[in-house]
């Protein structure tokens, strides 16, 4: 009898437990509409950026008030990636005005269209920029994706489920529909809070001429449809938000915008660079920051401080001597009143190597030490300059700093004409 | 069936004695004036919309069911086990004409009645609050089938504490175990999403699956069959425990 | 004879090695028993047992006809018990203690539990929350408890607790009326050999989880000059074997 009585609550408690992992096996199995849509997006993302030659996409983005358009921004992307080269057309509608753009780019030039009179730009690319990122990268593959992934999933929460899955003609279609009863507290709060104070704040809506969220602000509703087609990619994609929200009036409005992505042509799609024979075109380089009428000289007053009054003390001058495909020689001197001491940089000579960096000229001295030194210069307006002395150029080559902490030292030179 | 009605009533008795259960629905009301204040601020003020007429109640729901909810039931339930056996008070219970079946029994079901209780009476303080809150008319329907849903996850929480009241040979020892593992269940749960289904804690929410315009009425069934196979391992491992203790 | 209790083989062992061995013992109907023993000889596990509070290694008894292991519910029907100190629920009043007990029984009403409140003295402090009781209020509280449904079988483990001299003269006179007026059969512990003696007629020893003897007080006194006089021997003869 006791045995029995153990046995019984042994096999109500296996049965609980297979109860318990049967059920949750298979609804990890299914998995939610959420997650499917989350693989998919993923394999679209590899796909398009490792396992195809070329493919065109076609985004349009457009938001209402009221069911009136009042901004909306149509592209046509065009990527080779083989060529390593994107073509892009496309319409920017805002406050009915449309504006057309058109650019080319590839591993050598980016040519970009004038549509006010129909003349092109062409920019040769900096010798050092080629070859350095793709054209397209696999965003799953950074590392942040992977936090912002474990974050939206917990975000998402119990919302996963409200995607469903139809299938129909091998194609899979995931559709997803909230309305206003259904978004959770936390989600609206925050989405009205953004909504209100970043996204549509007093100067946007002055700027978009669209009536001001006051009160009342709430998500309306949100829905959104994607189709992946039988190799796993999403082909067409359509999203939709809308938020209601009342004026200063007390006038509801419902604003909305709309996305749609569309991707085609795969392996089918030609990007070839436009056809510039008889249009007028400018061409440049990209990178050369100097040229020869910046030969020339550029002086910078050595200002102090005596009682209440600033007293010149004299002059910093900076002579460029000669410009070469980017490539600057020059010279630097100090002309001071008669018995005054300062911190002098001294006199030198320099010169800068155009292949040095990408992001600015560098320019290399000798200082009054002997020692090798890097200085930064830049255009300043048109016609001046913006130097630093004694730098040191961070790891990355993005950012630098300067050594010198010289009141009288003003990084501004000014041209001197004769 | 009359000594477990003895049983269940002398249960029931003693929690709506404790203050405990007082401070439960006290505190219950509080979070829902607080809440009602908050979006009334949030709306007049800041121009936030927080809530529909009908989500006051189903707002005020998913907060209390991961926090005040929870810890009431952790209250009463390991006062109901641990804390009767360390104050021997359990001695008069288990020397009345009442198996120890019967006596586990009727302690679940007087808790299955006291997280009734508190959600039946949140469920109408919040609409009666939403009154004031919002204009229109709650969706009664909806907001009743939500916290009807509510009871199991919360039925198998009370369930996975009174497991811990037969484990634990204190009352704070058993209340950290059950914070432990309720922070255990619902951190797993977020860490690895893809399995959250194997945690009852994630089903703490489920009601959602009912306010859509869509019900996806075979995951509903497999989050039940999950909270079934939850409480009969509880109820099982529980009475196991209770029924091998010596006093 | 009706055998109110019957105890057979009856074995607990503790982690420690304590515990009780082999206990075979029957008390008939009406008697008044006196399980006699010194602290930790085992007198509470083998009452325990009893009534259910826990489970024995090996062994069962019979209350009533039922065995408790197998028909607790049966067994305890018509059996009173004190464990230990008595410990009602502190937040609660005397009636309502009372109460709790009493839903067991349909045929219990205010008036019953009334009466067994005067019958202990504490009619007084009936809505009394018992957190305020003394020891001595809450045993007589649990005796109040114990007798509640009138049972035929009433198991007091050292309900001398507590008491003071009053209270300790007045619970033996109602040991002894109930057993005359109602044939309630009892089953009492004590350490105290005096109380035993004035109270019992019929004694068991208890001594190192083992039963030593079993002898009506009478024909203990027709030997002996005193109870504790055949105690000691008792012990003795068999104690440390």
């Amino acid at each position: 009898m006791k045995f029995n009585k153990k046995s019984k609550i042994f096999g109500m408690f296996v049965l609980g437990a297979v109860l318990l992992l049967t059920s949750a096996f298979a609804d990890i199995a299914l998995g939610s509409g959420y997650y499917n849509l989350k693989t998919s997006i993923k394999t679209t993302a590899a796909e398009l950026t490792d396992g195809v030659d070329n493919f065109s996409v076609d985004l349009i983005a457009t938001a209402k008030v009221d069911g009136k358009v009042f901004a909306e921004s149509i592209s046509n992307i065009k990527y080779d990636i083989n060529k390593q080269a994107i073509e892009i057309s496309g319409t920017d509608l805002q406050k009915g005005k449309t504006i057309e753009n058109y650019s080319y780019h590839d591993e050598n030039q980016r040519i970009y269209k004038n549509f006010e009179d129909g003349s092109y730009s062409v920019i040769e690319r900096h010798k050092s920029r080629k070859n350095d990122h793709k054209i397209i990268e696999n965003p799953f593959e950074e590392e942040q994706a992977i936090d912002a992934e474990t974050i939206m999933d917990a975000l998402v929460g119990g919302l996963e489920n409200l995607i469903q899955i139809e299938e129909t003609d091998n194609k899979k279609i995931y559709i997803g529909n909230i309305s206003d009863k259904e978004i959770p507290s936390l989600v609206n709060a925050i989405s009205s809070f953004v909504f209100k104070y970043s996204l549509l704040d007093e100067w946007t809506v002055e700027r978009l001429n669209i009536p001001s969220p006051k009160s009342n602000i709430y998500v309306k509703e949100a829905s959104g449809k994607a189709i992946e087609n039988e190799e796993g990619i999403l082909e067409s994609s359509i999203f939709t938000a809308s938020m209601s929200a009342k004026d200063s009036k007390g006038i509801e409005h419902i604003y909305t915008v709309e996305f749609s992505i569309d991707i085609k042509d795969i392996n089918s799609t030609l990007v070839s660079a436009p056809n510039l024979d008889g249009k007028e075109v400018n061409y440049t380089k990209e990178g050369y920051e100097f040229d020869e009428k910046f030969i020339g000289q550029y002086k910078s007053n050595i200002v102090e401080v005596e009682g209440n009054s600033f007293v010149k003390r004299g002059e910093r001058i900076i002579e460029i001597t000669s410009v070469a495909n980017g490539n600057l020689k020059g010279s630097y001197y100090e002309v001071y009143d008669d018995g005054y001491e300062t911190n002098s940089l001294g006199s030198f000579e320099f010169s800068s190597n155009y292949d040095e960096s990408e992001h600015y000229t560098i320019i290399n001295y000798r200082n009054s030490k002997g020692e090798m030194k890097q200085g930064v210069m830049h255009r300043s307006n048109m016609q001046d300059l913006y130097v630093s002395f004694g730098v040191e150029i961070d790891g990355d080559g993005r950012g630098y700093r300067s050594d010198i902490s010289d009141d009288s030292f003003t990084s501004e030179f000014v041209r001197v004409f004769e | 069936m009359e000594t477990l009605k003895a049983v269940y009533i002398n249960e029931i008795f003693k929690i709506s004695k404790k203050k405990k259960f007082f401070l439960a629905l006290i505190f219950s009301f509080f979070s829902v004036i607080v809440a009602a204040i908050a979006v009334y601020f949030l709306n007049n003020f800041a121009g936030i919309r927080i809530t529909g007429s009908s989500d006051f109640s189903i707002m005020v729901l998913s907060v209390l069911s991961y926090t005040l909810f929870p810890l009431f039931i952790a209250f009463i339930c390991i006062d109901m086990f641990v804390g009767e056996f360390v104050d021997q008070t359990i001695k008069l219970t288990l020397t009345c004409p009442a198996p120890r079946f019967k006596v586990f029994l009727g302690k679940i079901l007087a808790i299955a009645s006291f997280i009734m209780t508190n959600l039946f009476f949140v469920m109408v303080s919040s609409l009666l609050v939403s009154i004031f809150v919002s204009s229109s008319m709650p969706n009664l329907i909806k907001v009743f089938l939500a916290y009807i849903m509510e009871f199991f996850p919360l039925f198998v929480f009370a369930l996975m504490v009174v497991l811990i009241s037969n484990i634990a040979k204190g009352t704070t020892s058993a209340f950290m175990f059950t914070i432990f593992i309720f922070l255990v269940f619902n951190g797993l749960g977020f860490v690895f999403p893809y399995f959250k289904s194997l945690f009852f804690t994630s089903s703490f929410d489920w009601y959602t699956l009912f306010l859509g315009s869509y019900i996806n009425s075979s995951k509903i069934i497999r989050l039940f069959l999950i909270l079934l196979g939850y409480s009969i391992m509880l109820f099982t491992a529980g009475y196991y425990l209770f029924e091998k203790k010596d006093i | 004879m009706d055998k109110a209790i019957v105890i057979e083989n009856l074995s607990k062992t503790y982690k420690n090695d304590r515990g009780i061995q082999d206990i075979n013992l029957e008390v008939e109907r009406g008697e008044i028993f006196g399980f006699l023993g010194p602290n930790g000889a085992g007198k509470s596990t083998a009452m325990k047992i009893m009534v259910g509070l826990m489970k024995a290694d090996k062994g069962d008894v019979w209350i009533n006809g039922y065995s408790v292991t197998k028909d607790y519910e049966q067994a305890m029907k018509n059996v009173g018990s004190i464990i230990e100190n008595v410990v009602p629920f502190s937040y609660l009043t005397a009636y309502d203690n009372m109460k709790l007990s009493g839903r067991f029984n349909s045929q219990i009403d205010e008036g019953i539990i009334d009466n067994c409140l005067e019958i202990t003295g504490l009619i007084k402090y009936k809505n009394e929350k018992v957190k305020n009781y003394s020891l001595g209020m809450k045993q007589r509280l649990g005796l109040a408890m114990a007798i509640l449904s009138k049972p035929n079988i009433l198991i007091l483990d050292e309900p001398f607790n507590g008491l003071d001299i009053q209270g300790m003269v007045e619970m033996r006179e109602l040991i002894i009326n109930l057993s005359a007026q109602e044939n309630t059969t009892f089953f009492i512990s004590s350490h105290l050999i005096h109380d035993i003696e004035l109270t019992c007629n019929k004694v068991g020893i208890l001594y190192n989880g083992k039963l030593l003897g079993v002898d009506s007080t009478k024909n203990i006194l027709k030997n002996y000059s005193s109870l504790e006089n055949y105690y000691l021997s008792e012990v003795d003869l068999n104690g440390d074997s």
